[in-house]
């Protein structure tokens, strides 16, 4: 008596995605020597995996989500959680970092707490270990902060200049850290101009999706500093950042 | 759980950095919306740095972070009080006019029935297909049971089937003047 299909659609698509056992297999492959239209529907499920897998292939992902900041260009709408997400970052970061540093192990520094730097910098020495660069993170408008990022920025630019050693500083601002760059807001303006006027190696950077946030809850744009650059985002510029093993500080 | 951090410290990091495109590709294919599936990784990635110490071991990272892509993604249905079954949730495909005439036609086809799929069998679909994971991972990142992502796995590859004949069927019968005529 000839059994009825024994292997069922379920048992084919396992076998054509490698998940059966070797007895199950044996068992696919003796039903397909029996029956030719078992092999013409694997050969199907075959090519149609093919092809989901070619169609999304072509998906690439934006540059601004991989890219390095660029001239302010809006894009789409944050419609929340980025402070948040930053601040958890930066705890979580601020912790592996507290453990290297603590340790003393070989790994490359990953962020740098405020009382180490404020440390190091009133012993008018460098950071020990020279870093690529320094990202300070700022995502709050309380004026003491405010007035804290650009104290810290100029302190470690004016110590990398007295060492002759121009180290790229980043000041990325994002939620309402955003107030810093704000010409109609911030009492910071001056400070800042003249921070860019007189170090190179220093720029400022507004995220994206907070440009994008303040403008969705006040209904109007942002008027930022014309020197500040736009990060695609404040989470991307500080991953790409690390990545490259540059120094996190969080204010 | 510190040693573990400081020994993979770095190979996390570089994991994370390398795992974007291919998160962003997955978070394209649950939603078909660019602007939505950008918000998806960056919420993820946040979540995985958040989270690292739950991360027992860096070989099952992968599945670990397209775990936290599936949970950003249904909370995002929370979010916005979608009510429908998310499993029974068609999503419309997200072609423009114009990103329709750039794009190869047939990778287009391809993607609006993928389109087309409830969202359960989307999910499976692509994490079998495009990241080549286990049935086994997949119900892990899911959280659904293993015969859940076979029989959905099944209905969608029989839908995608019947879709694409389908297209090809229309495109055949589609009028003379669009096909090369032979000029003797």
């Amino acid at each position: 008596m000839k059994d009825i299909d024994p292997i069922s659609d379920e048992c084919l698509n396992a076998f054509v995605d490698d998940q059966l056992g070797a007895e199950e297999k044996e068992r696919v492959f003796k039903a397909v020597n029996d029956d030719p239209a078992l092999g013409k529907r694997i050969c199907e499920i075959r090519a149609l995996q093919e092809m989901v897998k070619h169609a999304y292939q072509q998906v690439q992902m934006p540059e601004r989500l991989a890219d390095a900041p660029r001239q302010c260009r809006l894009h789409i709408l944050w419609p929340s959680l980025a402070a948040g997400l930053l601040l958890l970052i930066g705890a979580g970061l601020g912790w592996v970092g507290h453990t290297q540093l603590g340790s003393g192990s070989q790994l490359d520094q990953i962020v740098v707490s405020d009382a180490t730097m404020t440390l190091q910098l009133t012993a008018n020495k460098l950071p020990t270990q020279q870093p690529p660069g320094v990202i300070l993170h700022l995502n709050s408008n309380n004026p003491a902060k405010l007035v804290a990022t650009l104290v810290k920025t100029e302190a470690l630019l004016k110590s990398y200049a007295r060492h002759g050693k121009p180290v790229p500083v980043e000041v990325v601002v994002n939620s309402k850290g955003l107030d810093l760059l704000r010409t109609d807001v911030s009492s910071e303006v001056a400070h800042i101009q003249a921070l860019l006027a007189r170090y190179d190696n220093v720029s400022f950077l507004a995220c994206q999706r907070a440009i994008k946030r303040f403008k969705y809850e006040t209904g109007t744009d942002a008027k930022l500093l014309a020197e500040a650059l736009v990060a695609p985002s404040a989470l991307g510029q500080i991953l790409i950042r690390l990545q490259q093993g540059w120094t996190y500080i969080q204010i | 759980m510190a040693s573990f951090l400081l020994q993979h410290s770095k190979e996390f990091r570089r994991k994370l950095e390398d795992s974007r495109p291919r998160l962003y590709r997955m978070a394209f294919a649950w939603s078909h919306n660019p602007p939505l599936a950008e918000d998806l990784v960056q919420e993820a990635l946040a979540k995985a740095l958040r989270h690292t110490a739950q991360l027992r071991d860096i070989k099952t990272m992968d599945a670990w972070l397209f775990r936290i892509l599936a949970n950003c993604w249904r909370d995002y249905f929370r979010r916005n009080r979608i009510m429908e079954d998310i499993d029974d949730l068609n999503l419309t495909h997200n072609v423009t006019p114009e990103s329709l005439h750039n794009r190869n036609e047939v990778i287009n086809e391809i993607l609006l029935a993928v389109s087309q799929l409830s969202e359960g069998q989307r999910q499976v679909t692509t994490l079998v297909d495009l990241e080549g994971f286990s049935y086994m991972e997949v119900a892990d990142i899911l959280a659904v049971p293993i015969g859940t992502v076979m029989s959905r796995l099944c209905r969608a590859r029989k839908t995608l089937k019947k879709l694409l004949v389908k297209t090809q069927t229309c495109r055949s019968e589609q009028p003379a003047s669009t096909s090369i005529r032979r000029v003797k």
